[in-house]
């Protein structure tokens, strides 16, 4: 018997490297898909580079998560955009303090490296968005500001925008462009506002408030966008 | 705070906002309410959303019942006394009530404090509050 015996283990081994061939395969082929199933489906499958450390987890609500996984900037547009970042290289989630007054801003530098100031506290956005005064918050960027960060303990659903204000602006202006082009687009009107609700088609952000929390602040991949003409009321994702 | 502490129900227009009860003071000193959208400014006479609302201008909103600023200093988001007092308390939806720095007596869903006023007060007659959340 015990010369039989190197030929079952030669055997075995055998079947080691094949069952650690096909691991290896399937590892392969799941670290190729990853990245694909996640943007198509919206998943938070775990990768493994550290850039699934950096991943939103779906498990952990947003306002929990360290800096180091906040979401990123939402397009790579806000690769243009001086925004500010976290040492970790993570976009901030908190407002951006040079909206706090826009009036002494300074009037030659575009606001977020995308508005263009035109007086009277009104600011352009790249794809023709007007932001003026107006709203509870005193004027439409302090508002959209709100929609940067979560508010956990608000009643119903609350949007938040991946990549604070440049991210959130960089979204809307995408939101509005494909709403003029009809696309992935509803539309209702109703006196002079026009609310649009726009299908990106990838994460934006996420649903936060009490009943984002309640859902486990789920992935938005849609905006919607209130204006009065090119005169932005409100937009938020959700 | 801007978040109303009472709301009649979610914003039929925008979606995502909340129809909160708001109290003005006008400069007689008399006291009214309205539904305002706390995201898209909407404003509603009557505590019923399914009635059409009017927009304000998007860059002056004002009242109009008197014209006062919408977001001025003198109106705040109404506490549960004063969602009583209105006689708007029957149209609060509990749900949405958020907790600010008041007691949680002010949740509707618990027992309404013994100052509560009688529902069939006249609006007018609500007592102007001073809670130091207008904008």
């Amino acid at each position: 018997m015990t010369a039989e015996q190197p030929f079952p283990r030669a055997k075995r081994g055998g079947r080691k490297s094949i069952g650690g061939l096909a691991l290896a395969l399937l590892v392969a082929a799941y670290a190729v898909s990853q990245p694909q199933l996640n943007d198509r489906f919206g998943w938070q499958l775990p990768g493994f580079s550290s850039t699934a450390q950096t991943e939103p987890s779906s498990e952990r609500p947003p306002s929990e998560r360290p800096s180091s996984e906040r979401p990123p900037a939402v397009s790579p547009a806000t690769a243009d955009v001086p925004s500010r970042t976290t040492p970790s290289g993570a976009a901030p989630s908190s407002p951006e303090p040079a909206i706090a007054s826009p009036a002494t801003s300074n009037a030659t530098a575009p606001l977020y490296g995308l508005l263009t100031e035109e007086g009277n506290e009104r600011y352009r956005s790249p794809a023709g968005l007007l932001y003026t005064r107006g709203s509870q918050e005193g004027h439409r960027l302090k508002h959209l500001e709100r929609h940067v960060a979560d508010d956990p303990d608000r009643p119903g659903p609350h949007g938040v925008f991946d990549g604070g204000m440049p991210g959130a602006l960089v979204t809307v202006d995408a939101a509005y462009r494909q709403a003029l082009a009809g696309s992935k687009t509803t539309r209702k009107d109703e006196d002079r506002r026009t609310v649009y609700t726009i299908d990106l088609g990838k994460r934006v952000g996420y649903v936060g408030g009490s009943e984002g929390q309640r859902r486990r602040n789920p992935i938005a991949k849609r905006v919607r966008l209130v204006l009065e003409q090119d005169r932005v009321i409100t937009a938020y994702p959700l | 705070m801007p978040t109303p502490r009472h709301s009649v129900g979610p914003c039929p227009s925008c979606g995502d906002g909340l129809g909160g009860i708001r109290i003005y003071t006008s400069p007689g000193g008399t006291t009214y309410p309205l539904v305002v959208c706390d995201e898209c400014d909407a404003v509603w006479t009557e505590p019923d959303l399914s009635r059409r609302p009017t927009f304000p201008d998007p860059e002056d909103a004002r009242s109009p019942i008197d014209g006062q600023p919408l977001w001025g200093a003198d109106s705040h988001w109404a506490d549960l006394a004063e969602c009583a007092a209105c006689g708007w308390l029957a149209q609060v939806d509990p749900t949405l009530h958020h907790h600010g720095p008041l007691p949680a007596d002010d949740d509707p869903l618990a027992t309404p404090p013994a100052d509560v006023p009688p529902a069939d007060v006249p609006a007018a007659d609500v007592p102007p509050a001073d809670h130091g959340d207008a904008s």
